[in-house]
């Protein structure tokens, strides 16, 4: 029992990180998949394919799913523009999880983490990450992955525990595809590179954490970058002006920024979402919601000078009408921690005062009487 | 251990439990006073099953997926809730300098994540001023639980009780069994003193 | 050998024949003889899975897929004539059907329990004396609304079989575990329950069999 529930967890775990590392097509190949192909009911890949519809009727029930028509409309739309005829078989679903993930299974289930999506700036960076997965797919990269584990296995090799490994040649021969489709579609390849340039700014040189999938099978290198480079340098799109698509992103990310950020902050991860703020603050949009979150970063944090830098960022973003109430709150809270009471009273009032059901209301007035009681 | 102890472990077990080969991991709260996680005495009105020790000892009456009454105690400066592998562990961490209602956003935080918290509201926490929340979330497989988390703190620890369970049913089976045992609440030992902050 | 040590073996042997905690079905009060006027079946679910060598395990379309035609051909075997069965359809309302979703979902919250608590060995509950589980008032969502079965009916079947290329490590053995249970509709209880550790499902006879087994002693 024991042994069967911690395979399974194992061979989930396959299932979903194998497409980012599975091996070149041997000699004389594999086929890349038809459209409506489907394997034999008998086979292995039929196998995989069914662990990973399990793993989608889980999903049918999570919580973790992101059900915004509007969003899943967007996401569907770009997978179809670069899928062809292979859409209808790609279903991807928009996880709510901070951290930069994206994943493809065997059967065409793609998740795609909200942290990920946190992070590009425009609409063909999405392409690249879509097409990067697809790829994945379109090579049966989880069916090659699993062929060369068992003989590993059956041989007792030693590399029988690299089942997360990864090969760089893997990782390009993705890459490459994705830019294929990409530009294929007629999105401009030469933002490819700059989502892993941009991720590997915020890394700042620390190690990958290991419990992030994506991350450990897609390490961002200087040198997949430079391919990424070199192949949008030589690639002209035939078809008009390149599509970089930066105002349609983020019109259809803008609603569900406001929580993207909130999850962002409760990561704990001060440095990386610090960079991560300075990006998207020099973007420039939604400002008053990205203020608030440096100021939420540092309150959280409270190491020394972290407080009087919330306030500045607080009184900033309450410059922006897209301030959440929450501001008044935290700035009340902060002033409070400062021994600013006169600023601390006045401030949580206001914050009673713009959200009327506010969830702590009797905690706050509560510390709002206290302070009177002190005068 | 040697073979004749190993047999006569299992006569034991047989002639005391009829047939249960091993004592049970879990034990008995009966019903009436009873210290708890070494920083709690509480009146349970109900027989409880217990397991853990420590920092957290957690109850149960149907099974610890259903329902569960879990104590934390004595929580210190730089200290998460959950604890957690000190290498990866990236959680909150709590600090005496939070004020009251940043204690509960810290307290909800590291229990729920990103479910918020509904009625904040202060609550006494035997004889110390603290608060009280409920909480609906969601676990990863979909199913829908309610909690209940009162919690105070106290000569700068942080002391948390938490009861939840599935919304369907068990949350609110031993709700009321929650709450008075919750309400029953003394601070054992040195931290007995109570002082406000 | 000595008096003593004959004592403690008899005694040892007693042990291991009445076996770990719970051996066969479980039942309340009024799970003892149920009224034959119908059990709502819920989909059986069935996994069948291989374990490789390394210890990784692959849920197997192809076996999985038949055992799962087997065991439903052996239920309607050996619930033929017993009690009318309702096979389970779900509605077409969403909202019912993510509430009937929900009753499934701590039902198998309840099934983990029962095994943990009644099933395994050191892990009974001793606040608990009587086998008693409930998914509450709730669980009359599952009512279908046409055949109005006063039970329900959940079976749950997983066996793991050993790759042929395991031949080389020997000691090992195929796994198997099942469960069924019936439910109360009205009040949600938990009634009748069973759990077995040994079965197969790869073959019509085997499926027969390993089905009789969980429920033998079915009350009605």
């Amino acid at each position: 029992m024991r042994r069967g529930a911690g395979g399974l967890a194992l061979s989930l775990a396959a299932t979903l990180v194998a497409a980012c590392a599975a091996p070149r097509p041997g000699p004389g190949g594999v086929a890349d998949l038809a459209p409506e192909e489907r394997p034999a009911d008998r086979s292995d890949e039929a196998s995989l394919w069914l662990q990973a519809d399990r793993r989608e009727e889980q999903l049918e029930a999570s919580p973790s799913v992101v059900r915004d028509p509007a969003l899943q409309a967007y996401i569907r739309g770009v997978v179809c523009r670069i899928a062809g005829p292979h859409c209808p078989r790609i279903r991807a679903y928009v996880i709510r999880d901070p951290a930069f993930n994206a994943s493809m299974a065997a059967n065409g289930l793609m998740e795609i983490g909200t942290g990920l999506l946190l992070r590009l700036a425009n609409e063909a960076q999405l392409a690249h990450v879509l097409g990067h997965e697809i790829g994945h797919y379109l090579r049966r990269h989880t069916m090659q992955r699993w062929e060369d584990f068992q003989a590993k296995a059956i041989n007792l090799r030693a590399e029988v525990g690299s089942l997360a490994a990864f090969s760089r040649d893997q990782e390009r021969e993705a890459d490459q595809l994705g830019s294929e489709l990409m530009v294929k579609s007629g999105y401009d390849p030469r933002e490819a590179p700059r989502v892993w340039e941009r991720f590997m700014a915020e890394r700042g040189g620390r190690p990958t954490v290991a419990s992030n999938i994506f991350l450990a099978t897609h390490p961002p290198t200087a040198e997949r970058v430079a391919a990424l480079r070199n192949y949008a340098e030589k690639t002209v799109v035939t078809t008009g002006e390149p599509r970089i698509g930066r105002d349609d992103y983020v019109a259809h990310l803008r609603p569900a920024r406001r929580w993207m950020l909130r999850d962002e902050v409760r990561r704990h991860q001060f440095a990386s979402s610090e960079t991560l703020l300075r990006f998207l603050i020099e973007a420039g949009d939604s400002l008053g919601e990205l203020y608030f979150s440096e100021g939420e970063l540092h309150r959280l944090r409270g190491a020394l000078g972290d407080l009087t830098r919330s306030v500045a960022a607080y009184r900033r973003a309450l410059e922006f009408p897209d301030a959440p109430p929450e501001t008044q709150r935290s700035l009340g809270l902060v002033y409070l921690r400062l021994e600013d009471r006169a600023a601390a009273r006045k401030t949580l009032a206001r914050y009673l005062e713009d959200r009327p059901d506010a969830q702590d209301r009797a905690l706050i007035e509560n510390q709002i009487a206290e302070l009177e009681a002190a005068r | 251990m040697t073979r004749s102890a190993r047999l006569g472990a299992l006569a034991t077990c047989a002639l005391l439990l009829g047939g249960c080969a091993s004592p049970s991991r879990y034990r008995l709260v009966e019903p009436g006073a009873r210290s708890t996680a070494g920083a709690y005495t509480v009146q349970p009105g109900l027989a409880w099953s217990s397991i853990g020790a420590g920092k957290v000892e957690t109850w149960t009456i149907d099974g610890l997926s259903l329902e569960s009454l879990r104590f934390f105690t004595g929580i210190a400066e730089g200290e998460s809730i959950l604890g957690g592998r000190a290498a990866e562990d990236r959680r909150a961490r709590f600090s005496t300098s939070m004020t009251l209602p940043e204690v509960a956003e810290f307290v909800a935080d590291s229990l729920f994540g990103r479910f918020p918290p509904r009625n904040v509201r202060p609550a006494r926490f035997g004889g110390a001023p603290g608060f009280r929340f409920e909480v609906s979330y969601t676990t990863r497989d979909g199913v829908h639980r309610e909690a209940l988390v009162a919690a105070t703190v106290l000569q700068k620890q942080l002391y948390v009780i938490a009861y939840t369970g599935t919304s369907l049913h068990h949350f609110a089976r031993y709700r009321d069994e929650a709450e008075h045992v919750i309400d029953s609440v003394r601070l054992t030992g040195a931290s007995a003193r109570t002082q406000p902050q | 050998m000595s008096r003593l040590t004959r004592l403690v073996l008899v005694l040892a042997i007693t042990v291991l024949v009445s076996g770990p905690a719970t051996a066969g079905p479980e039942r309340t009060a009024a799970g003892g003889r149920l009224p034959a006027t119908g059990l709502l079946l819920l989909p059986v679910r069935v996994d069948v899975y291989e374990v490789a060598p390394a210890g990784v395990t692959l849920l197997k379309a192809e076996w999985t897929h038949h055992a799962q035609d087997l065991v439903q051909a052996a239920l309607d075997r050996v619930l033929a004539g017993r009690t009318a069965i309702v096979r389970y359809q779900p509605p077409a309302d969403p909202e019912r059907r993510d509430r009937q979703a929900q009753v499934m979902k701590v039902h198998a919250l309840l099934r983990s329990a029962i095994v943990a608590h009644r099933y395994t060995d050191g892990s009974s509950l001793p606040s608990k004396a009587r086998f008693e589980w409930s998914l509450g008032r709730g669980a009359s969502v599952l009512h279908d609304d046409r055949a109005a079965a006063p039970y329900a009916m959940f079976v749950e079947m997983s066996e793991a079989r050993l790759s042929r290329h395991f031949v080389t490590f020997g000691g090992l053995a195929n796994e198997f575990t099942g469960s069924a249970s019936i439910v109360d509709l009205a009040a949600g209880d938990i009634v009748w329950f069973n759990y077995e550790r040994t079965g197969a499902v790869g073959t019509a006879p085997d499926a027969l069999a390993t089905v009789k087994r969980l429920l033998h002693d079915l009350p009605f």
